[in-house]
């Protein structure tokens, strides 16, 4: 839950808790959006770099 | 038939071979859904549980499989953060069995809560100052965070890969895998050590309670270096029983025993630490709440003081000094009973620091609370057992899970 | 008891004690419309402390020093279960005997009654 909810209240447990975890929640969401993005950009445009093996 | 979803390069059992020993293993996955629907439909009266003692069989099972399920974050920081290159060999399969343990942990936690539509109230309703809904969050977000660590790995299936937007995205993911596996530890780091926490904060119960620092028991340090130090032991045993099964060496030795040399060092450390509270716990903090120590093991059909030697000498002294001397690494009979051993150990650990906890009488005239699991909670636990067999089996067949198997294995 | 204010579960079936918060509830109310916020002894008691025949309860504002349950707290035959756990029961009982004072906490046998090996 978010500031401005009923039940949010701004003391240090809320505020480190929650804290911590949207970080860590963005940190994932932007990640990958941020790959599947480049994914996307790179497919539209050279059709991908051919079978590459690792 | 299904040659064209195999890996290039390495050679697999026959499609009917392999659909007899996934029906075998169904079967048994089988037993295990079906107790899990019952528990949901006709509710926990299915298990032994009552309102004097709450746990169940499954409960420690939840607590061992995310203990075990370590590897996966301790691989990964070895190798994305500190650079221990050589993991790239085993990296893959330590992210599936992290993702079949936290996978199971959900899924046994979701027959626990019994109504399991209304598991959205932790997240929704949460107590900031719960170790619980700590443990609830972070579980979540590093599920998620090995579902993404996972998901290069299907798409690099011969079939997928030739997908060109699968291809660059799993091409783009390892590219970020680092960030990732930053925040996996990070994450790994506190809901492993809350699980210690729940028990170390009960003030009410001095078998659990322990000292610490700031809102932090001592326990939820032991229980992040526990994971830590047997977490890679379960990676390397399962590894070990995959290559015994399939008849092929999948991981060279040099890096099983730089990652048996890590664990045994982790171990060797946390078995100190561990001894050092345990003691500071039974002559100094039990007996502050009126305890002595074999008050917690005596009295009962069952928890003796065998429990604390096989915890910290059986299940810690003697793998941590297996595993840190070359000789121990390197012999095959020793390496894999040192693996056993710290699997045993800190499976003994969680039990202790949840079923016997809950189990010790709390008033001076109560009894202990003996309990035995029904067959639904014995089902339900064998349940992520069978679904983590198939799921490595699949993957196994149809993922390049070990990218030293080629060379390894050469197939004309 | 069908009663909404004793038993919130269906078919009655009892929870723990509330110290029959529902009387808390309509004291305060009271008080409140009246303008004030300390309640008096007699306002709010609970009601087994009402129904029992040889007045073995004594119920009442634990931090309020015109209550009686202030004086009976610092008793010398006054004692609590698990005392020195910390967990800050409200519930006191009163015994002058020792043995069963004693039966309310885990001691040690090194530790003479009245006596505690460490301070809690």
């Amino acid at each position: 839950m978010f500031p401005g909810f009923f039940e949010w209240v701004w003391d240090a447990g809320h505020m480190l808790f929650m804290g911590a975890l949207w970080y860590a929640l963005a940190v994932i969401g932007l990640g990958l959006t941020y790959c599947v993005i480049k994914a996307a950009v790179e497919t539209g445009k050279g059709g991908g770099h051919g079978e590459e093996h690792h | 038939m299904d040659s064209a979803l195999i890996p290039k390069g390495v050679r697999r059992c026959s499609l009917g071979k392999f659909t007899l020993f996934l029906s075998i293993v169904g079967a048994v996955l089988l037993w295990g859904v079906y107790a899990m629907f019952l528990c949901w439909i006709k509710g926990l009266n299915q298990t032994n549980m009552n309102d004097y003692y709450g746990f169940a069989l499954w409960i420690w099972a939840d607590l061992a499989v995310i203990a075990l399920g370590g590897g996966a974050f301790f691989t990964g920081f070895l190798k994305y953060i500190v650079g221990k290159d050589e993991l790239k060999n085993i990296i893959n399969y330590a992210v599936l069995i992290g993702f079949i343990c936290y996978s199971s942990a959900l899924l046994i936690l979701a027959i626990d809560i019994g109504q399991p539509l209304r598991g959205w109230f932790i997240f929704w309703h949460a107590n900031v100052h719960s170790m619980l809904t700590e443990v609830a969050f972070c579980l979540s977000c590093y599920f998620a965070v090995l579902s993404i660590e996972y998901v290069p790995l299907v798409l690099e299936n011969r079939q997928l890969d030739k997908v060109p937007f699968f291809h660059n995205l799993a091409h783009n993911m390892h590219g970020v895998m680092a960030v990732f596996a930053a925040t996996g530890a990070f994450l790994s780091f506190f809901h492993q050590g809350s699980l210690g926490g729940v028990a170390g904060v009960l003030f009410g119960r001095p078998f659990g309670f322990r000292e610490g620092i700031f809102v932090w028991p001592w326990s939820f340090f032991l229980f992040t270096w526990s994971a830590a130090a047997c977490g890679p032991c379960f990676t390397l045993l399962v590894t070990k029983i995959l290559e015994k099964s399939t008849g092929k060496k999948l991981v060279a030795d040099n890096v099983v025993e730089l990652l048996a040399k890590i664990s045994g060092w982790m171990l060797l450390t946390y078995i100190i630490a561990k001894i050092a509270d345990t003691w500071y716990w039974a002559t100094v903090t039990a007996p502050g709440m009126g305890h002595t120590l074999m008050d917690f093991y005596s009295n009962n059909p069952v928890y003796g003081i065998w429990i604390l030697v096989l915890e910290i000498v059986i299940g810690g002294v003697v793998p941590a000094l297996i595993l840190v001397t070359k000789t121990g690494r390197k012999n095959p009979i020793l390496r894999m009973t040192a693996f056993i051993l710290a699997v045993i150990g800190v499976s003994v650990n969680r039990w202790v620091m949840v079923l016997q906890v809950m189990a010790v009488p709390v008033m001076p005239f109560d009894i202990w609370a003996m309990y035995y699991p029904s067959w639904q909670e014995v089902a339900t636990t064998i349940l992520p057992v069978a679904y983590g067999v198939i799921l490595v089996a699949l993957s196994y067949r149809y993922l390049p899970v070990f990218p030293q198997e080629p060379k390894l294995n050469p197939v004309d | 008891m069908l009663s909404p204010d004793v038993s919130v579960r269906m078919r009655g079936v009892v929870e723990k004690c509330s110290f029959c918060f529902h009387r808390y509830q309509r004291a305060m109310d009271k008080a409140h419309y009246e303008g004030r916020r300390e309640l008096k002894e007699e306002e709010y008691q609970t009601a087994c402390t009402q129904a029992c025949p040889a007045d073995a309860i004594t119920f009442g504002d634990l931090n309020n020093p015109r209550h009686k349950v202030y004086e009976l707290k610092n008793d010398p035959r006054a004692f609590r279960l698990l005392e020195r756990l910390g967990t800050n029961p409200k519930v006191y009982y009163v015994s002058s005997r020792e043995w069963v004072r004693r039966s309310g906490d885990n001691y040690l046998k090194t530790e003479e009654p009245g006596k505690l090996a460490t301070k809690h």
